[in-house]
């Protein structure tokens, strides 16, 4: 800009023109503040009803909520927990392995955790630990382990006894299908 | 050319310059300004008294025997409109600020200046800073002068256009100019008693010798030049220097040493210095035959 002469008649202040300018930018920011407010506005509308759609479709595609189960079908669920339990594979299979000269002395089974306890006796510990090796042979119980024994010497007239402690588990119950559940 | 700037320079133009020794009128038609008539001021006596309304008036009466058809620009010299620069620093201040600065330094100025007749009220003050600036340049009217400027014209039935210090004037007419050199690095601007000598950088006053003696060749400028380069730890012979000059000046001046010396016609500024100089010595060369043949 040009400089211009200094005049003392004139008042000095801000020029006319630059009142305009500024009232000019303000309006101008006045009207950039209100446009932006309404498309942030907008936005926002459209970003509420997307949501809205994405939320029923969700709705749609929800699977229905379970239902409580009625004191009948707890009951049956209870049931079909112990039915599940191998409580006859595992007599069974005891019972063939358990012949002459292993006798069985005790037997005691904790349903909740599947472990089998048998104390039994045998004549010589060569007998013990195949017992102990024929009872996990046919899958029904596994980890058969001889957790202790003891030889007693032989009283007068009979003959050498070990007596032995036996560990396993019986195999872990399969969830049953629908269908087996209604057959059983 | 624009239309309107056209028809500005066809404009009369009426300019009351007063200065420490004489009051001149100067009129323009067509864009220059031409010497009308001028009076002298007396300047024995101290520096308020000079311009009391009774003198100002019988002055202002005598170059304006008759209203002009347009208003009247009065420009005053720094005689009686004193101008200073003003080192503000670096930190930026407010008008209040700068108002003081400047009333306490034309104090100083006017307390110490050999006219014992120094403004009692609280001088008028113009100051032109920009923000940021290490310097602002300030101009000072006393109040009763502006009320004696005022009574003349109402006196003289006149109208005033402006009431303006001589160097901003001069300085707004000629930067406006095709030929204002853009790389003015000094600017001289001649005054009746005094020369002032400005340091710019681009559109503004960076530094100020308000107070020089009168040059009237290039080597007198040279010479000042050369003290206000010193002065300012500068070169000024190797930067380019712009001169306002209110009559011609001789092809002998023009040969001053400064390569980088552009004389500016105040009277029109547009005008080359050296077609004026072709110009005046066909004057004088046909004023001289139709002497002779007389």
């Amino acid at each position: 800009m040009k400089p211009q002469a200094v005049d003392f008649l004139r008042v000095p202040g801000l020029p006319r023109v630059g009142w305009y300018v500024l009232a000019l930018g303000m309006s101008g920011l006045a009207a950039a503040l209100l446009c932006q407010a309404h498309w942030a506005s907008q936005r926002a509308a459209v970003l509420r009803a997307e949501q809205q759609a994405l939320a029923r479709q969700q709705e749609l595609n929800a699977p229905p909520p379970p239902v409580a189960p009625t004191l009948a079908e707890r009951r049956w669920q209870q049931a079909q927990v112990e039915l599940r339990r191998p409580w006859l594979p595992t007599l069974r299979a005891i019972e063939a392995t358990t012949q002459d000269p292993v006798y069985l002395l005790s037997l005691s089974i904790a349903p909740s955790t599947g472990q089998i306890r048998l104390d039994a006796e045998a004549s010589s510990f060569d007998q013990a630990v195949d017992y102990v090796q024929a009872l996990g042979s046919d899958g029904v119980l596994q980890q058969a382990m001889l957790s202790s024994h003891v030889e007693l010497p032989p009283a007068l007239g009979s003959r050498p006894t070990v007596k032995f402690s036996a560990i396993a588990h019986w195999a872990s119950p399969h969830p049953a299908s629908p269908s087996m559940e209604a057959g059983s | 050319m624009w239309p309107l700037k056209r028809i500005g320079r066809r404009s009369t133009q009426e300019c009351l310059l007063v200065g420490r020794q004489a009051a001149e009128r100067w009129s323009s038609v067509n864009g220059g300004l031409t010497l009308q008539d001028s009076v002298e001021l007396s300047t024995a006596v101290p520096w308020a008294q000079s311009l009391a309304s009774s003198i100002l008036k019988d002055a202002v009466r005598a170059l304006y025997p008759t209203s002009p058809s347009v208003p009247v620009q009065v420009i005053l010299e720094s005689a009686w409109l004193p101008v200073a620069l003003l080192e503000v620093g670096s930190g930026l201040l407010n008008a209040a600020q700068l108002q003081t600065l400047a009333r306490y330094r034309f104090t100083q100025l006017l307390s110490d200046s050999a006219d014992p007749g120094a403004p009692n009220e609280p001088l008028e003050l113009r100051i032109e800073c920009r923000a940021g600036s290490r310097q602002a340049l300030a101009y000072a009217l006393a109040p009763e002068l502006k009320r004696n400027f005022e009574a003349a014209a109402k006196a003289s039935n006149l109208q005033w256009a402006a009431l303006s210090p001589a160097l901003s004037w001069g300085w707004a007419r000629l930067c406006q100019s095709k030929m204002w050199p853009r790389s003015a690095a000094w600017f001289i601007w001649p005054e009746q008693d005094r020369t002032l000598l400005a340091r710019v950088s681009g559109e503004a006053v960076v530094g100020l010798n308000p107070g020089a003696s009168v040059v009237g060749s290039a080597t007198e400028i040279s010479r000042l030049l050369d003290a206000e380069g010193a002065r300012l730890g500068l070169e000024a012979r190797t930067e380019v220097v712009a001169a306002a000059t209110w009559r011609e000046r001789g092809f002998d001046d023009d040969a001053s040493g400064i390569d980088t010396l552009r004389w500016l016609d105040i009277r029109n500024p547009d005008n080359h210095v050296q077609r004026l100089h072709h110009q005046t010595r066909q004057t004088v060369r046909l004023q001289a035959q139709s002497e002779a043949r007389r």
